[in-house]
């Protein structure tokens, strides 16, 4: 059976010259730093992280002292909200909006619990955070602006230069969660005024198990894992420098050609999926305001959950919002905040793309989705 | 050829559905696998699924009036 992976913002595929470039730190040069100076294999290990380091810091035109390596996006995210609320002697407010992921929304309710008050502010239909609830509740006196760049499920691009304006005008920390935008859309810190930003290596073609946070400088996050002084003892663990090694490939490899040629694909997805299955719905954006690889449509009458099981028994992978926990089927709450509909975000499915992808894969997709969306209809009690 | 059996009596989708696609990637061809149920919904929505994957079903049927039993071929 033939493989069609649109799960590509779930994780992607590790790049063969990634693999290669990391090889060599999980065989031969396996020492991490240890500081300054040390012996050749701590001189090896150190010398690598530092050149990954530069690739990243130059594709935001970030100095290298800004990136710290994580161990993956939550992390990241979780160092950056956690430790710049725990630095908040007055303004315990953070603002963020109902469609973040986990990562930001479970962070809140983490310091919901230790008192920090949040608010979760609405989206339109089509998932822009509306920038004038952003800007009231921050001129009353908040700490914390946490949100995103590219929504992980609907693929809208937020406007973070006006977040940015907001949260100089404001002096409120701007954390953005940059996971599934990073390196899909161009992203520059000299202009954009961002504290701290999360950056991903498994979005990218990279390994998983590593991420990175920018760290604006003389911003100051107090650590939330202790133990250690490694990546400014924001994240002190043993570095994977294998890992490290990955991303920073992932990084100098990228081409944004195969940006263009993906954001093709993604157009024609969207045109042959809603001309060719009826009662079709995009969720999200259209165009330069829609994260290139995504795809997020609702199929009425049918369940996410639903879908994918059956695409992926044709061989097509695709993810859901939706989820069918415990006899109780959830809808995806982002696809709620925006159409405010169970109909709409019980059928939701998310697909998306990567360089892999082809047009045959994008036809074949359509044409397995229509065989299944069709065929659950007929079973379906809705 | 191996014959195994599914009882996910008292489970509702999509957890029977799951252990079917579990089973049938561990198991040989031209096993068969008996798989008995009583969530309607997962009747119909495994049957689909073993179409999908291009395996031969060789009996539906109802047991009594909320109990089922799907026999197919992992072709």
């Amino acid at each position: 059976m033939r493989i069609i992976y649109m799960d590509n913002q779930k994780t992607t595929k590790i790049d063969e010259k990634v693999l290669e470039a990391m090889m060599p730190y999980l065989k031969e040069k396996y020492g991490i730093p240890m500081g300054e100076f040390g012996h050749r294999f701590e001189e090896e290990a150190l010398e690598a992280i530092e050149v990954a380091r530069e690739l990243l810091a130059k594709s935001i035109n970030a100095n290298p002292e800004e990136i710290v390596f994580t161990f993956s996006d939550i992390d990241s995210d979780n160092i950056a909200i956690k430790g710049k609320a725990l630095t908040l002697k007055d303004r315990k407010v953070i603002i963020a909006s109902k469609i973040e992921r986990k990562s930001i929304l479970d962070s809140l309710k983490f310091l919901g619990d230790l008192g920090y008050k949040y608010k979760l502010v609405e989206v339109d239909e089509e998932g822009f955070i509306k920038l004038e609830e952003i800007d009231h509740i921050a001129a009353k006196g908040a700490g914390l602006i946490a949100t995103h760049v590219g929504n992980h499920e609907i693929g809208t691009i937020q406007d973070v230069r006006a977040l940015g304006d907001i949260s100089e005008d404001r002096n409120v920390h701007l954390h953005l969660d940059a996971s599934h935008a990073f390196l899909k859309v161009p992203i520059d810190v000299e202009k954009l005024k961002v504290d701290t930003m999360t950056l991903s290596s498994h979005l990218i073609h990279g390994p998983k198990g590593i991420s990175a946070l920018f760290v604006r400088e003389g911003v100051k996050l107090k650590p939330i894992i202790t133990g250690g002084l490694r990546e400014k003892g924001l994240s002190p663990g043993e570095p994977s420098v294998a890992n490290i090694v990955g991303f920073g490939k992932a990084v100098e490899i990228w081409d944004w050609n195969d940006v263009r040629k993906i954001r093709k694909l993604r157009d024609l997805l969207i045109e042959k999926l809603l001309s060719e299955i009826p009662e079709t719905y995009l969720n999200g954006p259209r165009g330069d305001k829609r994260l290139p690889n995504n795809v997020n449509v609702s199929f009425m009458k049918v369940e996410g959950e639903s879908i994918l099981l059956q695409a992926d028994a044709r061989g097509l992978i695709v993810s859901t919002g939706s989820a069918c926990y415990s006899q109780e089927l959830e809808p995806s709450y982002v696809i709620m905040a925006i159409r405010g509909k169970y109909e709409f975000a019980h059928g939701s499915i998310r697909l998306s793309l990567s360089r892999y992808n082809t047009e045959k894969d994008v036809l074949d997709a359509v044409s397995i989705l229509k065989e299944v969306v069709e065929n659950l209809r007929k079973i379906s009690p809705l | 050829m191996a014959k195994y059996v599914i009882d996910c009596r008292g489970e509702k989708c999509p957890k029977p559905l799951y252990r079917v696609k579990r089973l049938v990637r561990i198991i040989d061809r031209d096993d068969i696998v008996e798989i008995i149920g009583d969530d309607e919904k997962s009747k119909g929505e495994i049957a689909l699924a073993i179409e999908g994957m291009g395996y031969e079903i060789l009996s539906i049927e109802d047991i009594n009036s909320n109990t089922w039993r799907i026999v197919f071929k992992k072709g």
